[in-house]
């Protein structure tokens, strides 16, 4: 792997993000960049008739296109301060980029082959539902098989030895013996939990889980349908090899 | 009878040598206590001993009397065996942090409360970090974390779940969320919402007007739930922060039992690190809590749990002993500093220095008076302190208003102190009188005497005090001669030939010129000769300004006669003092007399030059004149006295004899020998009495004179009660021992006028007349003579008797 893509907003959930992109970076010895994304959706609503509501003083307003460049060149400047102080802080290199486009497809847009994708919900997810499970959430690393797969395993478990959270291996039936075998060689302790037959088998089963990131691989089939996976975990994702 | 010239021994007091039981100083022991100065030990005594209020003391004398060495040695010996003083430190009051705690331990503890909480700091820097590294506070806090995020997401989640319904997007802004109209998983771009039907796009509009009112009370609900959320983290690391706290603080407690001020300010302490956990996390942590606040600031947050000693290091067993040396008003009561930050001077009680007052609190303090009184505030900050028994940091700056900035108020620390000035006499005095204050604070007079009585035993102790000095200051030891010599000296630095000064510091600076010039010449010991060598060289030093003085009378451009004789002209004497050396030179005085109506005028006052003591001198001589000589009839004359070619001021009265004198010559018409000078003032009575400078005023005569060659006829009238001052010079002795030089101790002005005319005075008869040709009777037959020229000279012309009746005293003289 060459760098960590982690998509930045100068929101609070973005600052997550970037500390723990930074944390793995700094684990892996790769570079952090930062990419501040510019979303198409924002624009939209200055052409419609809708209001914005501030968060910090409740306050209602109509968007305008200016004011919302404005705002959006304030927060890149803050976004890049903050990649700055996290890289310095954690020691690793750091690139800063910003796109226009929409949400995670501007941000693969902008991935590698080489780049572990920090996938984030998009502008329209907001909120997690309430009645989580009480027992802390999992990161899941979804082991499709293939050459990515180890890398996922790592990566997830890195991630999770990091946040100090469990990790769980969500694989199809079939390659449930594959998964056992790379967790055996590689030496990662995780729990193992084996899909049903079906398309709906592995939202449904992210649903259930809950987790607090989702890893895959960017080349397995997954990948696909990254946004429906992502919706249905409720959660941030990291993508393998973005390109 | 005339008076004869007094013998070369009256002239010089020799110090005895074979009584010294010694080679060599070497062998004396040092003076156990000040030589000489019996009252002053017994004052220092009683004010050392005396523990009440205003019982401080002022010790005055003359400088170089070994006031501040006896005073210092005196009060080490004495406080060595005094208890120690409980030590003062300054805490940081929480609730008031302008208004530092002062706190008071036992001499020692002080110094292992500062390492205690410089240790309990350490520790905690440590423990407290390590407490919120800890599993079970991260579980905690992600809990409530977790908590506070579901309850915001959850809201949040319920508005979105509603918009999607109503197929509406609940969009995050920079700065907020907003809800858009949606198409699939995207905002519905404005121009296709335009091209929608007018209803349709109204139901939408109506549809995020109702939503919108959602939205705002899940947004108006964030601060409450954020406030609830810092409560819980606060309370969470309010509890966290105990559990590391509360076993060192209740150790430390246990170490200062029995002290309640101390255990108090721990109790405070603990309930303060218990609110500012951040300052103990480590500094990245810090910048993370609160960004933008520099190291500085958290450097400063940990300095409140510092103790700031109130005194520089640690000190000996006993009270204390501290000489201040610059008694500033700061340096005495102690200042608070401040420190730049960010343009602004901030401070804290941290930056509280200690002054001398509180270094010497519970002990003595030592000052130069007149130091003290030259340092604005320092006096009265002093006085302040005193009276109100309490040393309070007090800012010069704010107290003049001249800056305006943060500073403290330091809680004033009890002050049991025994302040000791040193000061000459005047300056005591001078506090007398001008400062109600001075004498019920400072109830002690230490009175240092500057000359004490010459006898074998001073003598024998001189000795000891030379060994001492010599010894101290490392120079060779004296023989005997050296002593002896220095006694002498010590003699005329009195002024006296039977008493000697005790004015150690000039004499150290004699014992050092001396050594120098027995290290020249290669001597082990100093020797008479040494310290003569010292002495001349010193007075070659200092006496280019006497040398000039007579080089202008031998060279006739000031007029001294110093032979021959003249009518109305005598040679008074004057003393000039320039820094620490003073010299005497001849004056001459001249008088010119008329009828008049009894006058004596002095010129020197009429133009300002002579002071009120001259004046005094010459109305008491007119007195004398007017009561001896024209008891039963109106003195009718009219003289002036004048010191010819003197351009700057004249004061004293000791030309006062030779005023007289000079009168009589002018009123006799008898010249008077100008080989002859005079001093000594006259009473009312005719007596001579004491003058000062007599030994100066002698040799600035004899110089003139050996300069012009000595006659054998020359001399110097001194009044008789001035011969126990004399301690001439040996050149002068010499000239007197050879015959060439005189020096005659007068009691009365007749004895005077007849050595200065060579004619009898004449004692008074029983008719009231002086025998014939006496000098009495020629002044008074003069006088009575312009008596009745006045009377007949009135009865012509009453109204201006004196005008234009001026009778040359020549042509009187002639008659």
């Amino acid at each position: 792997m060459r760098r960590i893509l982690v998509a930045l907003d100068a929101g609070p959930d973005s600052m997550s993000r970037l500390e723990q992109a930074a944390m793995l970076a700094a684990d892996m010895q790769i570079e952090l960049a930062g990419l501040f994304v510019e979303d198409d959706d924002l624009f939209r609503l200055c052409g419609l008739p809708v209001r914005e509501i501030s968060l910090g003083s409740g306050a209602v307003r109509r968007p305008d296109r200016a004011t919302m460049e404005r705002e959006l060149r304030i927060r890149q400047a803050e976004a890049r301060r903050r990649l700055q102080d996290v890289a310095a802080r954690r020691q690793v290199s750091w690139s800063f980029e910003v796109r226009r486009g929409r949400g995670r497809e501007a941000l693969l847009g902008a991935a590698g082959d080489a780049d572990v994708v920090a996938m984030y919900r998009s502008v329209l997810t907001v909120g997690r539902r309430r009645g989580r499970a009480p027992a802390p959430p999992p990161v899941v690393a979804l082991f499709e098989g293939g050459d990515g797969a180890r890398q996922v395993l790592d990566l997830a478990a890195r991630t999770a030895r990091q946040q100090g959270a469990p990790l769980l291996v969500l694989t199809a039936t079939q390659l449930a013996d594959e998964a056992k075998a790379a967790l055996t060689s590689t030496g990662i302790t995780a729990s193992l939990r084996t899909l049903g037959a079906g398309k709906t088998a592995l939202p449904r089963g992210l649903q259930e889980v809950q987790p607090r990131l989702l890893v895959l691989d960017a080349a397995g089939k997954a990948a696909g349908r990254l946004d429906e996976l992502l919706t249905a975990a409720d959660c941030d994702g990291l993508l393998i090899g973005g390109g | 009878m005339p008076v004869k010239g007094l013998k070369p021994a009256a002239l010089y007091r020799r110090c005895p040598t074979s009584s010294f039981g010694f080679r060599s100083t070497a062998e004396l022991e040092d003076l156990d206590d000040v030589l000489g100065q019996d009252r002053a030990v017994e004052a220092l005594t009683f004010g050392i001993g005396i523990r009440r209020d205003g019982y401080n003391l002022f010790v005055l004398g003359p400088p170089g009397t070994g006031r501040h060495s006896m005073v210092r040695d005196y009060l080490k010996r004495r406080a060595s065996t005094e208890p120690t003083p409980d030590e003062w430190v300054y805490v940081n009051n929480f609730e008031q942090p302008h208004r530092p705690n002062a706190l008071s331990l036992p001499s020692g503890r002080a110094t292992g409360l500062k390492r205690d909480m410089e240790r309990l700091v350490e520790d905690l820097q440590a423990a407290i970090p390590a407490l919120f590294e800890s599993d079970e506070f991260r579980t905690r806090l992600q809990a409530i974390e977790e908590e506070f995020k579901e309850a915001q997401e959850a809201a949040f989640k319920n508005v979105q779940v509603d918009a999607n319904k109503r197929n509406l997007a609940l969009v995050r802004t920079p700065m907020g969320f907003a809800l858009a109209p949606m198409r699939g998983n995207e905002v519905m771009p404005p121009d296709e919402f335009n091209k929608l039907p007018e209803a349709v796009r109204k139901q939408i509009e109506q549809d995020i007007e109702e939503l919108q009112v959602e939205l705002q009370a899940v947004v108006r609900q964030i601060p409450d739930w954020e406030r609830d959320r810092r409560s819980k983290i606060r309370e969470l690391t309010r509890e966290m922060t105990r559990l590391a706290v509360a076993g060192q603080i209740a150790e430390l407690k246990r170490t200062y039992a029995g002290f309640d001020q101390v255990i108090a300010y721990f109790a405070a302490v603990e309930r303060d690190i218990a609110e500012s956990v951040d300052a103990f996390m480590p500094q990245e942590q810090q910048q993370q809590m609160a960004p933008g606040q520099g190291p500085a600031r958290a450097a400063a947050a940990l300095r409140r749990y510092q103790v700031t000693m109130m005194l520089d290091g640690e000190r000996p067993a006993g009270a204390p002993v501290v000489s201040e040396e610059l008694p500033t008003q700061p340096n005495l009561v102690g200042r608070v500093e401040h420190q730049a930050e960010m343009g602004a001077l901030l401070t804290d009680f941290t930056m509280i220095k200690p002054g001398a007052l509180h270094r010497a609190n519970g002990g003595y303090l030592v000052i130069d008076a007149l130091r003290l009184l030259q340092q604005p505030y320092a006096w009265e900050s002093l006085k302040r302190a005193l009276r109100g028994r309490h040393v309070n940091v007090e800012s010069l700056g704010q107290m003049l208003s001249l800056i305006s900035t943060v500073s403290l108020d330091p809680e004033p620390i009890p002050l049991d102190v025994k302040v000791v000035l040193i000061g000459d006499r005047r300056l005591y005095y001078l506090l007398c009188a001008a400062d109600p204050d001075f004498p019920s604070l400072f109830k002690v007079m230490v009175d240092f005497e500057e000359n004490i009585d010459l006898t074998a035993e001073t003598a024998q102790g001189y000795a000891r005090l030379l060994a001492g000095v010599a010894r101290r200051a490392e120079l060779r030891p004296l023989d005997r001669g050296g002593v002896a010599r220095v006694v002498e000296h010590a003699g005329r630095m009195a002024g006296d030939a039977d008493k000697v000064s005790v004015q150690v510091g000039h004499l150290a600076d004699l014992l050092r010129e001396a050594d120098y010039f027995a290290g020249n010449a290669g001597r082990k010991l100093i020797g008479r000769d040494d310290v003569q060598q010292a002495i001349d060289a010193a007075v070659y030093r200092a006496n280019r300004a006497a040398e000039q003085t007579r080089e202008a009378i031998t060279r006739d451009t000031v007029l001294i006669d110093t032979d021959g004789a003249k009518v109305a002209q005598i040679n008074g004497l004057a003393v000039y003092g320039l820094g620490n050396f003073s010299f005497g030179r001849p004056s001459r005085i001249t008088a010119r007399v008329r009828m008049g109506s009894g006058e004596v005028v002095d010129i020197e006052r009429r133009v300002e030059l002579g002071g009120p003591l001259h004046s005094k001198g010459v109305l008491i001589l007119s007195a004398f004149l007017g009561a001896r000589f024209a008891a039963d009839h109106p003195l009718s004359l009219s003289a002036s006295l004048v010191f010819e070619q003197s351009y700057g001021g004249v004061d004293g009265d000791s030309a006062s004899s030779a005023e007289c004198y000079v009168l009589m010559s002018a009123l006799s018409g008898l010249p008077i020998d100008q080989g002859m000078a005079v001093t000594g003032s006259v009473n009312q009575h005719g007596e001579v009495q004491a003058i000062g400078g007599v030994n100066e005023k002698i040799e600035g005569f004899f110089d003139i004179c050996a300069d012009r060659g000595l006659t054998g006829r020359q001399g110097v009238l001194i009044p008789a009660a001035n011969v126990k001052h004399l301690m001439l010079r040996g050149d002068v002795v010499d000239a007197v021992r050879r015959g060439m030089f005189n020096v005659y101790a007068v009691k009365t002005i007749d004895e005077g006028i007849e050595l200065l005319t060579g004619r009898p005075a004449g004692a008074l008869r029983k008719d009231g007349t002086y025998p014939p040709d006496s000098v009495n009777r020629l002044v008074q037959d003069r006088l009575l003579e312009l008596a009745e020229k006045r009377r007949k000279f009135g009865a012509r012309r009453p109204d201006d008797a004196s005008e234009n009746a001026d009778l040359d005293n020549t042509k009187a003289a002639a008659k």
